[in-house]
């Protein structure tokens, strides 16, 4: 179904498997495709702009859907002619950041973008300065220009801003909620205060086996999954058999990462909903994970487990008989600290029917994992897209029909235990042999794709490979970056004193989504400072 | 109600706060915390200098006096351990040593010096002496009599050799 739509459109395919499809699409008819695709089911991803000046290629645009139907992803590729693509925003309004992130990182402009200003870049960075052109150096760094603060303000409305510091998940974002009296009006998020180039410093830097390390730093909670779709998408270029026993040991630790995860994020929520008590019940429970999770890899965070091609350490019998013996305990603990918070009406009214995000708005911006999953939407990479050792283990995707922060917060606490569960299995079944396999030879100039389900959702790393040992371009995208968009929406119309639980109901992980910045962090202060004070 | 069972839990587990630091923190086996370098197994062969992902590890030679400096600085290193898998001697481990917060820059540099070879032909200092000895073991014998030639001026002698040493001139 997908080969017609492309052919029907005169597309060139360029790369066609099991897992991913490629195809160059004119670019008259990019608008037509990519209109048909989402009609065809497939939701956006991401999108990715390539330097391929060095290839002889020019500027190009890599438009990555997801097609759960088909189990595979299809990258849409425009070549850009006088730096010129059509843009697909009007059509698919999730396409909105990635466009504006290629305007900002590259200069490619996008005809008919709805909202053609920076995204990512921020204001005292000179203009016609790309920093992902090939013919910027990685170390780098332009001198500063002046700008004015542009602001409008809107009579009988009160701006009230929340940041550059996030009150409870102490990461910098800023919402600048619109209030009339205690209702929320509008909202405007601005991010990417914390963008560390990595992008860069990876393709101007790094060797292909260092990247694994970089990628796991992109976020401190979930890191180790961005670990494993770098590798995922290196492993998919070079057609790298990996021993089943590494694939059982990833899967291991990924369902490690999301417990830990969820268990950070519900004891947040908590803390935010002020029921402390729960806070620090579901820490301490969290705290056990920890524990393994170093007893595992040799650190708490940051497990540095994964190479191109396998795992570095091996479970042994004792680590095995330790970790199924705590298992065994907390999974009694967490349900006896859930099932009586969720008997708690004064807890649950909080919840219930707040930060709404309707099924088809969900889609259009394509929103991810919990947050797709508690709006009623079936998408779940481990089931749609096997990796690892999923397409061996059995577990259930919870899907809740609401869309508002209750339904999320019962999605994530439903996942913690078929993780547990999943561990459980992947433990019993967990084949004997080898945990890498270094022999391989790596491609030239291959496209390749690697997602995995971070615990806030798909996460989605895309490659280009490079000569000799190197990636010539790698694009991460971080699950928060489609799910962000939605939280205005989510924001209109209810009350100020729920923003808090609202904001955090995605689980929000702001500097993942910034992972690609420069902080300037005195000048984010006085913005701020005077629009509170002006607000005020 | 459910609130009720949360207190008698809460009293029933009790104080979970750890006494650190005044009780030092016991970590399991196969942490990985501090690394550190055994000057008396490193051969110099910079194999940790290129798997390290930051560069906290670098090797260069100091042609003047002739040794070979490896300088292993904590404030870049993030604990991956690459280093440790990657090192033929186990030169370097890393300890279950964590607490690295320090007054001094000083504590978080450590240097190894290795004394280098010097070519028998231009004098230039070219491997440490360990590491060709390390590699000799490899060395097949025709290859021996070249091992102390560093690689420009090996490389002049083998073309030599093909030229001159069957006689002729012609290969």
């Amino acid at each position: 179904m997908i080969l017609e739509i492309l052919k029907s459109n005169n597309a060139k395919i360029l790369r066609h498997d099991e897992k991913v499809t490629v195809a160059l699409v004119p670019n008259d008819k990019l608008r037509t495709t990519a209109e048909l695709l989402f009609k065809a089911g497939c939701y956006y991803a991401t999108g990715a702009g390539v330097d391929e000046r060095l290839l002889g290629v020019g500027f190009s645009m890599y438009h990555i859907f997801n097609c759960e139907a088909e189990g595979r992803y299809i990258i849409i590729k425009a070549v850009a002619s006088n730096l010129k693509i059509p843009s697909i925003t009007p059509i698919i309004s999730g396409t909105n950041w990635a466009e504006r992130e290629v305007m900002d990182m590259l200069g490619i402009f996008f005809d008919e973008h709805p909202e053609p200003v920076r995204l990512i870049l921020p204001d005292d960075w000179p203009e016609g300065v790309y920093p992902l052109r090939k013919d910027f150096r990685y170390n780098e760094r332009p001198p500063r220009v002046e700008f004015e603060q542009k602001r409008e303000k809107k009579p009988g409305v009160m701006e009230v801003p929340v940041g550059p510091y996030h009150p409870a998940l102490h990461e910098p974002e800023m919402f600048e909620l619109y209030v009339k009296g205690e209702e929320i009006v509008g909202a405007v998020y601005r991010g990417f205060h914390i963008h560390r180039g990595m992008e860069k410093l990876a393709e101007g830097r790094m060797t292909i086996n260092q990247i694994p390390f970089l990628a796991e730093r992109i976020c401190g909670i979930c890191g180790y999954t961005h670990n494993c779709a770098y590798v995922q998408a290196i492993e998919d270029a070079a057609k790298i058999e990996v021993p089943e026993r590494a694939l059982y040991i990833r899967t291991i630790l990924l369902e490690l990462e999301r417990i830990h995860s969820h268990m950070l994020w519900l004891g947040v929520a908590f803390h935010l909903l002020g029921f402390e008590s729960g806070f620090m019940h579901t820490w301490r429970i969290r705290e056990t994970f920890m524990d393994l999770a170093e007893l595992l890899t040799g650190n708490r965070k940051t497990y540095g487990m994964n190479l191109i091609g396998g795992v570095r350490r091996d479970i042994d019998e004792n680590k095995k008989k330790g970790l199924s013996e705590i298992l065994d305990k907390t999974k009694k603990e967490i349900r006896e600290i859930f099932d009586n918070a969720t008997q708690m009406r004064e807890l649950i009214n909080r919840m219930e029917g707040i930060g709404v995000l309707s099924k088809k708005k969900g889609r259009e911006i394509g929103v991810v994992g919990p947050t797709a999953r508690g709006s009623d939407i079936d998408t779940d990479v481990r089931r749609d897209h096997p990796y690892a050792a999923y397409g061996d283990l059995e577990f259930k995707v919870p899907i809740y029909k609401d869309g508002d922060v209750l339904s999320r917060f019962l999605v994530r606490y439903e996942e913690v235990l078929e993780s547990i569960w999943l561990i459980e299995q992947a433990l019993d079944q967990l084949p004997p042999g080898d945990i890498l396999n270094e022999e391989y030879e790596l491609p030239e100039h291959t496209i390749c794709v690697g997602a995995t389900e971070a615990p806030r959702g798909e996460d989605v790393h895309f490659a280009i490979m490079g000569e000799g040992n190197k990636v010539y371009r790698w694009h991460p995208r971080a699950p928060t970056y489609n799910n962000l968009p939605a939280v205005p929406i989510m924001l209109k119309g209810e009350k100020l004193a729920d923003a808090p639980i609202i904001i955090a109901s995605i689980d929000p992980c702001f500097s993942c989504t910034d992972h690609i910045v420069i902080v300037d962090g005195e000048k984010v202060y006085r913005y701020s400072l005077d629009n509170y004070l002006g607000g005020l | 109600m459910g609130r009720f069972k949360l207190i008698t839990k809460a009293i029933s587990i009790g104080r979970v706060t750890e006494k650190y630091p005044f009780v030092p923190l016991e970590v399991p086996e196969g942490f990985r915390g501090k690394p550190v370098i055994d000057p008396e197994k490193c051969i110099g062969c910079t194999a940790c200098s290129n798997a390290c992902p930051p560069q906290a590890l670098q090797v260069y030679d100091d042609l003047e006096r002739g040794v070979r400096v490896v300088h292993l600085f904590i404030g870049r290193c993030i604990f991956c351990a690459r280093c440790q898998d990657v090192c033929p001697t186990e030169a370097i481990k890393l300890t279950k040593e964590f607490e690295l917060a320090t007054l001094s820059d000083e504590d978080l540099h450590q240097i190894v010096e290795l004394q280098m070879v010097r070519c028998e032909e231009c004098g230039k200092p070219f491997d440490t002496f360990r590491h060709l000895l390390y590699t000799a073991k490899e060395l097949q014998p025709w290859e021996r009599e070249m091992m102390f030639l560093c690689p420009e001026c090996r490389a002049k002698k083998v073309s030599e050799k093909l030229i001159f040493g069957k006689g002729g001139g012609y290969v």
